[in-house]
């Protein structure tokens, strides 16, 4: 392998992290906003806001779905 | 009871595991740096998602993602951010999470968080708007990531880039006074010596609230606010200090330094801007005795004063600055005893060849355009000194015939003649030559030995017999004694893994056998342990996964068989697990239940 492949290889490598990093900030974001928001909904179980709050968690539990797939 | 408690409860179950997939990728793919950064920016991506859904859910409460867990994670990355070029806990001092926890508001260029909107209550405020309120993270500004070797090739320009801080920023959210406080007695009670740069945050945070500037990699030049005391009376001061002023100074505690403070006026009560000195932001170095200064402003902040919140430090005029403190005794004896070597010292030494010509006799001849340094004979006593000769000759002169200078010439003499006088040794002369100034520093304590081999195994067996007495958290103690000593152990790897499995700590677990993985890449060990992790949180595909690449490693692990005929046993995987287990109990029949388990398995199949 030359020298310009190896740092051809190292910035696919870099790059590569970079995207992971960020795509697992992201994923771990949600799943954090959806835990919280699952723990609302525990709580305010019973009130008006308990059927918008459970939509909301519903239509992120389904984008994460669809981000993780 | 919760209509939606199944549901809610099966929710809870994905997103943990969910999330425990995540970060466990995050460190086995990525570096340390980067899975901390991820760690922080999870955070952001979960505050701004939690403010659109305020935005949509009317009159929800959402409260932050917050737990003890989670408070202590962060406290412990705060803790490895301390011990490196990161700001430390001063400007820095804790992650969102954290600060969400405790009712804060991340403000703008405070731990880099540049144009952070105020998360929670400010966000709801803003709910309204058509545009959803959005974490914005300026790059530039950015605390700069760990200094990972992996990361070498990042350009880490943030580090060198100075913050500037906005005048409204309020201090008092991020640091909180009683801290201080405590930090100044202290100090005060000599717990904590001054003579390091990094013990003076906090004398100098009280003194002057300083903008941060401390995140550059090079910690000099200090950038410090301490009130500086009379500039020209610490230089003179300094200027006398002796070379072995370091074997005097540690033994200066600050309450020592406080006492020889002549007794200042007692402080009125008054706000903390108008006791001390102006928090002018100066450059200066910090010298010992410039942090006994500070510990004696810090006695004229009056105790109870507390900060007002949300309020910037008043600027107020410079407090007249205060005597210079009397030197204590046995410092001044030390001076003098210091001035008058160094004053022998300065006696015994010429002025060299092109000395200043002030102190040293000169001779110069006609033919030479420089003049040259004389050879001369000290008298240490007196301070006389005699011209034998030029330099550069050691023999007496011969000056020759003395009509030549139109002298008188001596009966029956022939002309001028310098006799030599050899003069005794001046017992003064016979003064012990100084030592160098390191010596007379106290010498290192010798570095100890470690641990012999002996020992560690002595240890691992100690560790081992707790582990097998089931005292989990002395078997932890003791494997991480041995780690310690020899991070390449494998088997403390392994073990203390399993306890921290034992005691559900998965993400401490995980860490330890991917070490053991690191030490040991062929051994199917490690590739059990992280099986058994994925066992017991009942992700019995990854633990097939991982006891196949165990057996992949040693086909004639019993152990594995066993684990993975377990595992296929709770995926229904009815005649796989019999075969497995069977195929245990053929290489092992010691295994430990194999006969229950292959019971079970012959039940399901009947």
């Amino acid at each position: 392998m030359s020298d310009a492949d190896g740092v051809e290889l190292k910035q696919l490598k870099q790059a590569f992290e970079a995207g992971l990093e960020a795509r697992i900030s992201e994923l771990l974001g949600q799943v954090r906003a959806i835990t919280a928001l699952t723990r609302q909904l525990a709580e305010v179980d019973g009130t008006p806001s308990a059927g918008a709050l459970k939509q909301e968690i519903q239509a992120q539990l389904a984008a994460l779905r669809a981000e993780l797939e | 009871m919760n209509q939606d408690a199944d549901l809610l409860l099966a929710w809870g179950d994905a997103l943990s595991s969910t999330e425990f997939y995540l970060r466990v990728m995050a460190a086995q793919h990525l570096s340390h740096a980067a899975f901390q950064r991820i760690e922080r920016d999870a955070d952001l991506h979960a505050l701004a998602l939690l403010d659109r859904a305020a935005a949509r859910v009317a009159g929800a409460e959402l409260e932050p993602v917050t737990s003890p867990q989670r408070r202590r994670r962060d406290e412990e990355t705060d803790e490895l951010l301390a011990g490196t070029a990161h700001p430390p806990a001063a400007s820095y001092p804790t992650t969102p999470a954290v600060a969400m926890d405790e009712g804060r508001e991340q403000t703008d260029a405070v731990g880099g968080y540049v144009g952070a909107t105020p998360v929670m209550a400010p966000a709801r405020a803003l709910a309204a708007a058509d545009e959803p309120s959005w974490v914005v993270f300026d790059e530039e500004e950015s605390p700069a990531p760990l200094d990972d070797s992996d990361d070498h090739t990042e350009e880490h320009t943030a580090l060198n880039t100075p913050r500037t801080v906005p005048a409204h920023t309020d201090w008092d959210q991020y640091v909180t006074y009683e801290d201080h406080v405590e930090e100044t007695l202290d100090y005060a009670d000599g717990d904590v010596t001054l003579d390091e740069p990094a013990d003076l945050e906090a004398v100098t945070a009280v003194a002057g609230r300083p903008p941060i500037a401390s995140s550059a990699p090079t910690p000099a030049p200090v950038t410090r606010t301490v009130p500086e005391p009379e500039p020209d009376d610490l230089e003179a001061f300094e200027s006398d200090l002796p070379a072995d002023v370091e074997t005097v100074l540690p033994t200066i505690t600050p309450a020592a330094a406080k006492t020889a403070t002549p007794a200042a006026p007692t402080p009125t009560p008054a706000p903390r801007a108008a006791a001390t000195p102006a928090p002018e932001p100066a450059r200066v170095g910090l010298s010992g005795e410039a942090a006994r200064f500070a510990v004696d402003r810090l006695d004229d902040v009056p105790d109870d004063d507390t900060p007002t919140p949300g309020a910037p430090p008043p600027r107020v005029t410079p407090a007249p600055a205060p005597p210079r403190p009397a030197i204590k005794p046995e410092i001044a004896a030390a001076l003098a005893a210091a001035a008058s070597k160094r004053s022998a010292l300065a006696e015994r030494v010429t002025t060299g060849l092109y000395g200043s010509g002030q102190t040293g006799p000169m001779v110069r001849e006609t033919h030479d355009p420089r003049p040259k340094s004389a050879a001369i004979q000290l008298n240490a006593k007196t301070g006389a000194s005699k011209v034998i000769g030029l330099e550069e000759e050691e023999e007496p002169l011969e000056i020759g015939d003395a009509g030549d200078y139109g002298e008188e010439e001596p009966a029956g003499g022939s002309g001028m003649r310098i006799e030599l006088q050899e003069y005794e040794d001046e017992p003064s002369i016979d003064e012990p030559e100084p030592e160098p100034a390191t010596a007379l520093r106290p010498s290192a304590p010798p570095v100890p030995a470690g641990p012999t081999r002996a020992e560690i195994a002595k240890w691992l067996a100690e560790a081992k017999a707790s582990d097998e007495k089931g005292q989990i958290d002395d078997g932890i103690a003791r494997y991480s004694d041995v780690l310690d000593a020899d991070q390449g152990s494998l088997d403390a790897f392994l073990g203390r893994g399993r306890l921290h499995l034992d005691r559900g700590d998965f993400a401490r677990a995980v860490s330890d056998f991917l070490n053991a993985e690191r030490i040991a890449p062929k051994d199917a060990e490690p590739q059990i342990g992280l099986g058994d992790l994925y066992f017991a949180r009942k992700e019995y595909r990854q633990a097939v996964d991982s006891f196949e690449q165990a057996l992949a490693l040693n086909p004639n692990s019993a152990k594995a068989y066993s684990r993975r005929g377990i595992s296929q046993y709770y995926r229904k995987n009815y005649p796989q697990a019999l075969k497995d287990l069977q195929q245990a109990q053929k290489l092992d029949k010691n295994s430990p239940n194999i006969v229950t388990y292959i019971a079970m398995v012959q039940k399901k199949l009947k």
